[in-house]
């Protein structure tokens, strides 16, 4: 017969094909852990001294049955290479490390200044890390610090700078999105520079988990400037105020809430901005770019510390003309300040150009970051008041 | 003389020699006047009193009032007395064991050359319930029964259209099973019915039982993993699958009639889908396609992702499975063999259970199998999930067993799963794939509402 030859002969082909393939690169998820964040310092003995933070699974938010110890745990390696130092992290760890979730890249400031290309070229290679992992420099303290920060509820540090980062980027602009893929956009998009948030741990760091156990957590991770970086060399911060300003003038902020100045002595009107939209474009007048941005945006009338009359179209007018008029001055601020102490256009003016005028920027990109320095600016705010909340008056108004 | 053939002596020396002594076979010796006969029938197949009545009183009867036919014959009798009874008159001995099983009763009168057989069949048979397999909840709630002419019944009342016809044939060398193909003249696919007749007629089983038996005749034809032939114990859902061209085929005996050529989509439709709102419809036979995925692939992929895959899963999720994982002494792919067998015994032991004890049964699996094996760290919650959420979706087919037929599969996939991750249950998916497409069912692309719009033969 002809089936059964045909049957045993499946089967050993199977029977081969499983045992052969077997489970080699099995891994078995109670035995591992995941490295949730990750610090670069500058090494004594050697060219880097990383820092991973390992999630302790048994006492993470998800996790019932948790004994109160910490969330997640430091681990340092020195070594000259990234790679080195982190698959030489059983030297010190039992399980194996998975890699895949880590959620933020802590840079050292001084390590930052010296560039960023070679350290994250470890990370942007490995198919096993994500392209939206945070990146972010640490200011004025020791990456591993932003690492040793308690958290309550099983949080751990990795995950709460992306969050922290994720939800001021979304509610006020107060930082750039600082994703390893903005980094790689950034590095290869001519006549743009990088901007990534600065973070910095307030109060003592601790080596255990008091800090969260009183009402006023004693650490607490801070996002203070923002990174600028020319090349990918860190040059400088600039102010967190100033933060939002940058993302509209790049059309990277969803919204924002700016304090108007108004007639009155220390009276100022909060306007909450959204659907904001800025185009821009650039052209070389005698040597110079001149450079015209138009902004465009809705806005809300959060709170008014004024008598305005909000039901008639004229005190609208009013405030939309003063809101223009700030933000107007806004924008100028920022960007001399950004060309008097940065040289570096971190606004992607250049890469407008690039985009635009191609053949024009060929000739000047090499020194595009200088001719950005001496650009002139025209900036054009057009601001639709659209309402004020729920009232038109404030209380002390009604009668 | 040719009056030999049927001496009342030569007759029971035949059918004792047919059936031996078997209890049922009732030989009863009659006189109508000076004429001796013989009554003769299987008390099985036969109701006594309907027997009585309808036979034996109006012979006496008609005997004593005088107007018996007696010179006339036994053709005078059949139209006289019998005339509304399925009759027929015998001129050979030899079909008589045949028809008495059939429940004919034969009545013999001595000097006669032919022998009258009258139809007096009738058997104990179950009243019509409600399906217990395929329930709906708006529709109607009659079920098919055991017996054949009910079923009959059942879809000729639903369909009062004269093309509907009921064809006989005889399956099983020893048991000679009734199987009725029902289709409608003129609609059915001529091809297919020649396909079906010759097959029923060549088949060369000693028995059959059940529906399920010849379904399964048909499938062994073509060694294919999916059933092609659909099956139903709701009238109306054959009867809109004869509407839809298709042929039915009754098996006396088995409350499940079959329909043929059935595709891959009919596994997912439900009569009931079409008494409602399109949208809900639309929406619940969706819910069945995406629950026959789930039933087949999450507990592979859970072991493929869980061991190899690390990183596709969100950070907070793998950290829940990692915690929950800890301390349990096997590898996922063991635990989830583990839970899946223990749910097979449970399943298989509540189908079989005496309906009394049924409940101790899904308490010992509830609450000891599932909570306990949980609280002692054999397994993991998660696993317990994925394995009901598997078995629950499992259970969504309209028709029981294709979703039964999903079980031996998900078994392969977890297998490839736990060997070569995502890239196993992939090469598991594309051999189904590449199964279903070549299939046919009656010459019908097996996937063909969804490979194209007119289903036409391949080849």
């Amino acid at each position: 017969m002809k089936t059964p030859r045909r049957i045993a002969r499946f089967l050993v082909a199977a029977g081969i094909l499983l045992i052969l393939g077997g489970c080699w690169d099995m891994v078995e998820v109670s035995r591992s852990s995941l490295i949730t964040g990750v610090a670069l310092e500058n090494g004594q003995n050697h060219a880097f001294r990383v820092t991973v933070e390992v999630l302790n699974a048994a006492e993470t938010m998800s996790a019932e049955n948790g004994r109160g110890d910490a969330p997640a745990q430091l681990y340092t390696a020195e070594a000259d290479t990234l790679s080195e130092a982190v698959n030489r992290m059983n030297e010190q760890f039992d399980r194996l490390l998975i890699g895949s979730h880590m959620q933020a890249i802590v840079v050292d400031e001084r390590l930052a200044r010296k560039g960023l290309n070679d350290l994250m070229d470890f990370f942007v290679r490995s198919r096993y890390i994500r392209e939206d992992v945070n990146l972010v420099i640490s200011k004025n303290d020791r990456a591993s610090d932003i690492l040793r920060v308690p958290y309550p509820g099983g949080m751990n540090a990795g995950l709460a700078i992306q969050s922290q980062i994720f939800n001021l980027n979304r509610v006020w602009g107060g930082a750039p999105k600082s994703r390893m893929n903005d980094y790689t956009i950034a590095t290869q998009t001519p006549g743009r520079e990088l901007l990534l948030a600065a973070v910095s741990a307030e109060g003592p760091v601790g080596k255990n988990m008091d800090s969260v156990k009183t009402l006023e957590p004693k650490s607490s991770i801070r996002v203070m400037d923002t990174a600028v970086f020319r090349g990918d060399k860190l040059v400088g911060f600039l102010p967190a105020s100033d933060t939002n300003i940058v993302l509209l003038v790049t059309d990277d902020l969803e919204q924002t809430t700016i304090s108007v100045p108004l007639r009155e002595d220390k009276a100022f009107a909060a306007v909450r901005l959204v659907r904001l939209h800025a185009s821009k474009s650039v052209r070389m007048h005698s040597g110079r770019p001149k450079i015209t941005l138009n902004v465009q945006g809705v806005g809300f009338i959060v709170s008014l510390d004024a008598t305005m009359p909000l039901d008639r179209a004229s005190g609208y007018q009013e405030l939309e003309r003063l809101a223009e008029g700030y933000v107007k001055e806004r924008i100028d601020a920022t960007v001399k300040k950004v060309q008097t102490d940065f040289d570096a256009d971190i606004f992607g003016f250049g890469e407008w150009m690039y985009r635009h005028r191609h053949s024009e920027f060929e000739r000047i990109s090499k020194s595009w970051n200088e001719l950005f320095a001496e650009a002139e600016l025209q900036v054009d705010v057009d601001i639709k008041l659209e309402r004020s909340e729920l009232k038109t008056r404030k209380n002390n108004e009604i009668r | 003389m040719r009056t030999n053939r049927f001496r009342k002596e030569a007759v029971a020396q035949h059918l004792k020699q047919h059936f031996g002594q078997s209890a049922d076979l009732t030989l009863v010796p009659i006189r109508v006047g000076s004429r001796q006969g013989l009554l003769c029938y299987l008390s099985t197949m036969t109701n006594t009193t309907f027997l009585t009545e309808n036979v034996t009183m109006p012979l006496l009867q008609a005997y004593r009032q005088g107007n018996f036919p007696e010179d006339r014959g036994l053709d005078a009798v059949r139209e006289r007395l019998y005339g509304g009874l399925a009759t027929r008159l015998l001129d050979d001995p030899q079909p008589l064991p045949g028809m008495l099983t059939q429940g004919y009763a034969g009545l013999l009168l001595d000097g006669e050359p032919l022998m009258l057989m009258i139809d007096v069949k009738e058997l104990e048979k179950r009243s019509i319930s409600e399906p217990t397999t395929q329930n709906v909840i708006k529709g109607p709630k009659e079920a098919f029964t055991e017996s054949a002419d009910t079923n009959m019944s059942l879809i000729r009342r639903r369909i009062l259209n004269e093309r509907l016809r009921f064809e006989k044939f005889v399956v099983g060398s020893q048991t000679k099973t009734h199987v009725y193909l029902t289709f409608l003249e003129g609609d059915a696919d001529e091809r297919i019915l020649r396909d079906i007749r010759g097959f029923l007629q060549s088949s060369s089983i000693d028995s059959l039982f059940d529906s399920g038996s010849l379904e399964q005749l048909f499938r062994s034809r073509g060694g294919q993993l999916f059933p092609t032939v659909y099956n139903s114990e709701r009238p109306d859902s054959i009867c809109a699958c004869l509407m839809d061209k298709r042929v039915a085929l009754i098996v006396n005996g088995s409350p499940f009639v079959l329909i043929v050529p059935a595709l891959f989509a009919d596994f997912f439709e439900s009569p009931e889908d079409e008494y409602q709102w399109f949208m809900v419809g639309s929406f619940i036979r969706t819910l069945r396609y995406l629950a026959f995925l789930l039933s087949l692939s999450l507990s592979a992929l859970y072991v493929a992702v869980t061991c190899y895959h690390q990183e596709l899963i969100p950070t907070l999720l793998l950290t829940s499975i990692a915690a929950q994982r800890t301390g349990i002494p096997f590898p996922a792919v063991i635990e989830m063999f583990l839970m899946e067998i223990t749910f097979e015994l449970l399943r298989e032991a509540g189908t079989r259970m005496p309906r009394l004890v049924g409940q101790s049964i899904s308490i010992a699996g509830a609450l000891v199998l599932g909570e306990a094996a949980v609280q002692a760290g054999i397994v993991s919650n998660i696993t317990v999930i994925v394995v009901a959420l598997t078995a629950i979706a499992g259970f969504v087919s309209p028709v029981y067993s294709f979703g039964a037929n999903i079980r031996l599969f998900r078994y392969a996939l977890i297998i490839l799963g736990s060997l070569f991750g995502l890239y196993g249950v992939i090469v598991g998916f594309a051999f189904l794939v590449i199964q279903l497409t070549r299939m046919e069912s009656f010459g019908i692309p097996y996937l063909s509402p969804l490979s194209r719009l007119v289903g036409r033969r391949s080849s």
